[in-house]
């Protein structure tokens, strides 16, 4: 019996050995190359973008467009943990004025879900297919511990750059298919759960570089967040948390960047230029029930999990576009109590009235 | 000897030095035909430990063939640092202990502080690879104090001293009459990999991710119609 269960330990020590060593070389191949598009080596990019400024504004552009990248237990970009979609969609009728977009895998730099075209696409399918009937299937932890190893890439100051480099550019692509103009300066919001959080913050680095001086922030809903370069390259970072939610508090334990005695980490200066906002959900976990996208847990004053997120997550969206201009890098780290939060209601008025103001100051540009 | 043979002592020779068991010294300094197999831990462990730090192949966007004959060439690369090792601890050894072993027996030996570097393919997990990448490198150091306990038959202290003064010359020899090595290893890289193994990796970044960036602008907006 013993030497079973030795056995077997040696077997997912080795199992997990194999993944973590195979983990980079997806994005590694496709930058080199290997795999994916080849590189392009036309100089396209300067001359289009000047041809697109010159014209009118397509007719389903946004004032502000919402990537929305899932937690590592997705298969897809569309195929994202059951209680998400609910949310994105209330999310998005709170944001008359914006697109969420939600059609970015951040777990691969190709923008390939695991059901795509892989070689273990079958297995990846045969899983996806359980998780409707058992939620709680032990076959849904391969693909959280895949996932995860590609947080851990992204993480990684040697393949970071790569990996982040190739999500930013299927964020691009995305943002392009969804309408939008380059050289428009149409702000851009990530919004990264788990361990999209990573990645949010990994890819805004590129991102910015595309963007050039597009209003840019992201925004980490319980997302697991080293203290990578891209907090640099964005105007704002808030990271929204529930205070039973361990998983997300292991972002300031396992990267030494963000231990309070790194001061010279790219998370400590960020955090002295004012760039990020702590938020305070409430006390929620971070998956399944009781976690922030929960909508049958309540809080003591009657309001769902979902709601509370709901209100936060909106009401920080649609501030940054009200606050006078200058004042969004003013903003110092903070918990931002929950009595600040505005009703679902008012929200929704609110963001008309900022994607309204937003208009405006474009047309005043 | 047959390939299955071969592979067995390879194994064999890795093992008993990953184990610190000092009878592989005993063995290896013994018989002469052992060095085919001593050498075959450091060729793989230099292609192991290249497969680690491949990073600067990929970005340096090197082909699939190229990348398998790096591999060769890092091995090869390997073994010749460590044979550069062995004649340095060898005239050290010489030196301060009075004891001469001959410069065969002592690359031979050498060579098995390779054994750890036979893992250095896992250098390449995210994150932890850094970290493993020390133990690595510890564990090597390990074996090499074991070896020169054994060849000159010191202490710890004695033995670290040695190893010491051996790192502080692979520094003064690399500064001064090793730069035409070096500069010898850069060109047979560019030439068979087409990749320098000291490039400017954030120039390339940069570079590459301007080409990716622009050909999906392009693709993108040319199939929304120009």
């Amino acid at each position: 019996m013993v030497d079973l269960i030795l056995l077997l330990i040696i077997g997912v020590v080795l199992f997990l050995l194999i993944l973590g060593v195979l983990a980079p070389l997806e994005s590694l191949g496709w930058y080199a190359g290997w795999i994916g598009e080849k590189v392009d080596e036309s100089d396209t990019l300067d001359a289009l973008s000047d041809i697109e400024k010159t014209k009118k504004p397509l007719p389903n552009e946004m004032e502000h467009y919402i990537v929305y990248l899932s937690g590592i237990g997705s298969f897809t970009g569309s195929s994202i943990p059951m209680e998400e979609p609910p949310f994105l969609d209330a999310l998005q009728k709170n944001l008359p004025g914006s697109i969420v977009i939600k059609d970015v895998f951040p777990y691969s730099v190709t923008n390939v879900g695991l059901t795509g075209e892989r070689l273990m696409s079958r297995v990846w399918k045969r899983i996806e297919a359980m998780r409707p009937v058992n939620p709680n299937s032990a076959w849904l932890y391969l693909v959280v511990i895949r996932n995860l190893f590609q947080v851990a890439v992204s993480a990684d100051k040697r393949y970071g750059p790569v990996y982040n480099l190739g999500v930013a550019k299927e964020v691009w692509r995305t943002l392009l298919r969804h309408g939008y103009r380059p050289g428009s300066k149409k702000p851009v919001t990530l919004i990264g759960t788990s361990g999209g959080g990573q990645v949010s913050v990994g890819s805004a680095t590129y991102l910015s570089y595309i963007l050039e001086d597009t209003p840019l922030r992201v925004v980490s809903m319980g997302g697991v967040v080293s203290s990578d370069e891209g907090l640099l390259h964005m105007d704002h970072f808030y990271h929204l948390y529930g205070t039973l939610d361990s998983t997300q508090a292991l972002g300031e334990k396992v990267f030494p960047g963000r231990w309070p005695g790194a001061v010279n980490s790219v998370w400590h200066k960020a955090e002295a230029e004012g760039k990020i906002s702590m938020i305070e959900l409430g006390p929620f976990g971070h998956t399944g029930a009781g976690s922030m996208f929960d909508q049958g847990t309540k809080m003591p004053d009657g309001r769902r999990n979902f709601d509370v997120t709901l209100e936060k997550l909106t009401n920080v969206l649609v501030t940054f576009y009200d606050m006078p201009e200058g004042e969004t890098s003013a903003i110092s780290p903070k918990v931002v109590e929950t009595g600040d939060v505005a009703p679902a209601d008012d929200v929704a008025l609110t963001a008309n009235v900022a994607a309204s103001d937003s208009v405006q100051q474009d047309e005043d540009g | 000897m047959s390939v299955i043979d071969y592979l067995y002592y390879l194994w064999q020779a890795i093992w008993n030095s990953l184990i610190f068991n000092p009878r592989v010294y005993e063995v290896v300094s013994e018989y002469p035909q052992t060095f085919w197999v001593t050498l075959g831990v450091a060729l793989v462990g230099g292609a192991s430990l290249l497969i680690g730090q491949s990073i600067v192949l990929f970005v340096n966007q090197v082909t699939p063939a190229r990348f398998l004959l790096s591999m060769v060439l890092n091995g090869l690369q390997f073994a010749i640092s460590l044979l550069i090792w062995a004649v340095l601890l060898a005239f050290l050894g010489d030196l301060i202990f009075r004891i001469d072993v001959p410069f065969v027996v002592a690359t031979r030996i050498m060579f098995l502080t390779a054994a750890p570097m036979v893992f250095g393919f896992l250098v390449l997990i995210p994150y932890l690879g850094l970290t493993i990448q020390k133990i690595l490198q510890v564990w090597s150091l390990l074996i090499t104090l074991q070896i020169v306990n054994f060849q000159f038959s010191t202490n710890i202290i004695q033995s670290l001293i040695v190893v010491g003064l051996g790192w502080l010359l692979t520094v003064l020899l690399g500064g001064t009459i090793g730069r035409p090595i070096t500069a010898l290893r850069d060109y047979i890289w560019k030439t068979f990999i087409g990749a320098s193994l000291d490039a400017d990796i954030d120039e390339i970044y940069g570079r590459i991710a301007k080409q990716k960036v622009e050909g999906v602008t392009r693709q993108e907006l040319e199939a929304r119609g120009g």
